[in-house]
């Protein structure tokens, strides 16, 4: 098997518990030592797609491939994958060691390989020394760190965690989040990790699959996702974004001229490949709100797009400081949210002032058409 | 204030209706006298008469048998059905299934032991004690589901047999090496609660038992029928404390099965 086939392979997956449609159409590769995040709202999807990939569900259409073989009919222990469970799954009657043991055991590893192996990757979750501890006697995060170590003490050619980490605290959270990337790097596994979290998955992740009602949305690098959101439920779970609808304009080719909310024309450059429908029809743009600056004269740097926009509110947040404006007259309910550094608009008293919203051209992601 | 005394009455007078006769009874087990109302003083002969009554002791042989036969009876059919209704994707006529499985609770044990009593003789089943101790078990039945289905369903919200067989072990091993070991607590508690029901019940017993089986209850009713004897007194008191003892070992058992928290 060449080194960048895909080590797991799924797709088109189709899934309905009664008559509601969970998964519809969902496909997705994995490579070897990856480390992909499926990330989205709860009930998007995602959980339901790692089970049938540990084979607790059965899709009703599309098939599963690991290492090449299809096993979309194969049993849970007949699949070289290791689940993490989010809330651990440790057995209660077994001590540490025999937690981690029982896989091994069940693979008819010989004993004295399986003595090697416990302390091994009880040191790789820095839980050296705890063999002989009851499972009841351990701490949420130490929990988790055995399951984590159970998991991986038979060497699955796939590691599967459904929010591993959604029990802890934050403080533990945010440790573990690097602790498990490092992991993950050291094992050279490929992980596929579920979560709702959209900074766990920047973190962590190689690549996101953007989970929304069933569908992929979008698959990418962390930056890619960031950068270069594809559809507007993907810019604001990712990050969060100012969204406006948009009409085309005719203009140049390999740029975008467009109507934003019929009132403000901007000219914005395409990505490569990027296509753009027909002039006259509409399509979403969001606008990152810490890409948005807000000048209070007209002494806006050259290049920007300018809106002419009022100061409605300021919200200081210790670290930084929202802002809501009004940039639309015709839609003047309508709320343009900016972010600044620091605490120079906090102290601002005197709302409804005329100020300036600016953005880079490319700054501006062209998302979905409209209908 | 005045309300507080109202109800601290009432208490006191519903624990005394509940326990005097209980307390009375223990007392005059312990009377020196054939008749059981006046005292006549402190003796222990009436324990002495009781454990030496060969016929007694046969009743209370009996009993135990029985009891001990239905409760690994229905400990084992309740584990099964616990089993099939928790752990298997949702089956036609489940609910049913599980109402059916209670209705031993409900249905008059009067009803109860003349329907078995001639679908047995219909049937052409010899009444003997293997038919006495199936009767015995589906009385008991009720019980040991409840317990143990509980159990098991709490095993399989922890996600506990999905990651045994995550981990390799097919259903049969994640049955032996998890769910079983796990269940263990709720099947000896459901069989102690069962063996309970077993060894006091009267009228299945009444309707079913062949002839020359005697159980302890149909022994005190009819030692019963020439008047209240210390030696019954002395009788019940040893019942009382087997009871007791029972229903604590339970107890136990079950505040240890909820230390090993599943999820």
């Amino acid at each position: 098997m060449a080194d960048d086939a895909p080590l797991l392979e799924l797709g088109p997956l189709q899934k309905s518990f009664g008559t509601s449609p969970v998964l519809r159409g969902v496909s997705l590769t994995v490579k070897k030592g990856e480390f992909m995040t499926l990330l989205g709202p709860s009930g998007c999807g995602k959980t339901t797609t790692l089970r049938i990939i540990a084979g607790f569900e059965s899709p009703d259409s599309g098939r599963v491939k690991l290492n090449g073989e299809d096993v979309t009919d194969q049993a849970p222990y007949e699949r070289d994958v290791h689940t993490v469970f989010q809330h651990y799954a440790l057995f209660p009657h077994l001590d540490v060691a025999n937690n981690i043991a029982f896989g091994m055991r069940m693979d008819k590893v010989p004993e004295d390989e399986i003595k090697k192996r416990i302390p091994e990757a009880l040191s790789m979750v820095k839980l050296a020394g705890f063999e002989t501890r009851r499972v009841s006697s351990l701490s949420g995060g130490q929990m988790q760190r055995v399951a984590l170590a159970r998991a991986i003490a038979g060497r699955p050619s796939v590691l599967l965690l459904d929010e591993p980490l959604g029990a802890l605290d934050l403080k533990l959270r945010k440790e573990m989040q690097l602790e498990l990337k490092n992991l993950q790097k050291k094992l050279g596994m490929a992980f596929v990790y579920v979560t709702h979290d959209q900074e766990e998955a920047m973190t962590m992740s190689d690549r996101i699959a953007v989970f929304n009602q069933g569908r992929i949305e979008q698959i990418g690098t962390p930056g890619e996702i960031y950068e270069m959101p594809k559809t507007s439920f993907v810019a604001d779970f990712i990050g969060g974004a100012n969204i406006f609808s948009a009409r085309v304009l005719p203009g140049d080719p390999g740029r975008a001229h467009l109507l934003i909310e019929d009132e403000h024309e901007v000219d914005v450059p395409l990505d490569p490949g990027e296509v753009l429908p027909k002039p006259g029809k509409s399509v979403k743009v969001g606008i990152r709100p810490e890409r948005v600056k807000v000048y209070y004269k007209d002494e806006l740097p050259f290049g920007l797009l300018r809106f002419d926009a009022t100061l409605k509110d300021s919200v200081f947040l210790g670290d930084a400081c929202q802002i809501y404006l009004q940039m639309f007259k015709k839609a003047p309910d309508h709320r343009t949210i900016a972010w600044a550094g620091g605490d120079r608009y906090a102290v601002h008293d005197d709302l409804d002032v005329p100020v300036f919203a600016a953005v880079q051209p490319d700054d501006v992601y062209i998302l979905e058409a409209e209908e | 204030m005045k309300k507080g005394k109202v109800l601290s009455g009432y208490i006191a007078a519903l624990y005394g209706f509940l326990y005097i006769p209980l307390i009375v009874m223990f007392v005059f087990s312990f009377n020196d006298a054939r008749r059981n109302v006046v005292w006549r003083g402190f003796t222990l002969k009436w324990y002495r008469v009781l454990f030496n009554d060969a016929e007694l002791m046969g009743a209370m042989l009996s009993s135990l048998e029985l009891a001990a036969a239905a409760a690994l009876l229905s400990a084992g059919l309740g584990l099964l059905a616990s089993y099939a209704m928790v752990r298997h994707k949702p089956f036609t006529g489940r609910r049913g299934y599980a109402a059916l499985l209670n209705v031993p609770l409900m249905m008059p044990e009067v009803a109860l032991g003349v329907g078995l009593l001639s679908f047995l003789v219909r049937a052409g089943f010899e009444l003997d004690f293997g038919a006495l101790a199936c009767a015995h078990a589906l009385i008991c039945l009720p019980y040991t589901v409840a317990a143990i289905k509980a159990r098991l369903k709490s095993i399989g919200d922890a996600n506990l047999e999905d990651a045994a067989m995550d981990l390799g072990a097919t259903e049969w091993q994640a049955f032996c090496k998890v769910t079983f070991p796990l269940a263990m607590p709720a099947i000896v508690s459901g069989s102690l609660l069962a063996f309970t029901v077993s060894f006091e019940d009267f009228v299945t017993s009444f309707f079913l038992a062949p002839i020359g089986v005697v159980t302890m209850p149909i022994k005190i009713y009819s030692m019963m029928k020439f008047g209240v004897t210390p030696e019954i007194n002395a009788l019940s008191v040893c019942l009382l404390g087997a009871t007791l003892l029972l229903v604590g070992l339970n107890a136990w058992l079950a505040s240890r099965a909820g230390d090993s928290p599943l999820a």
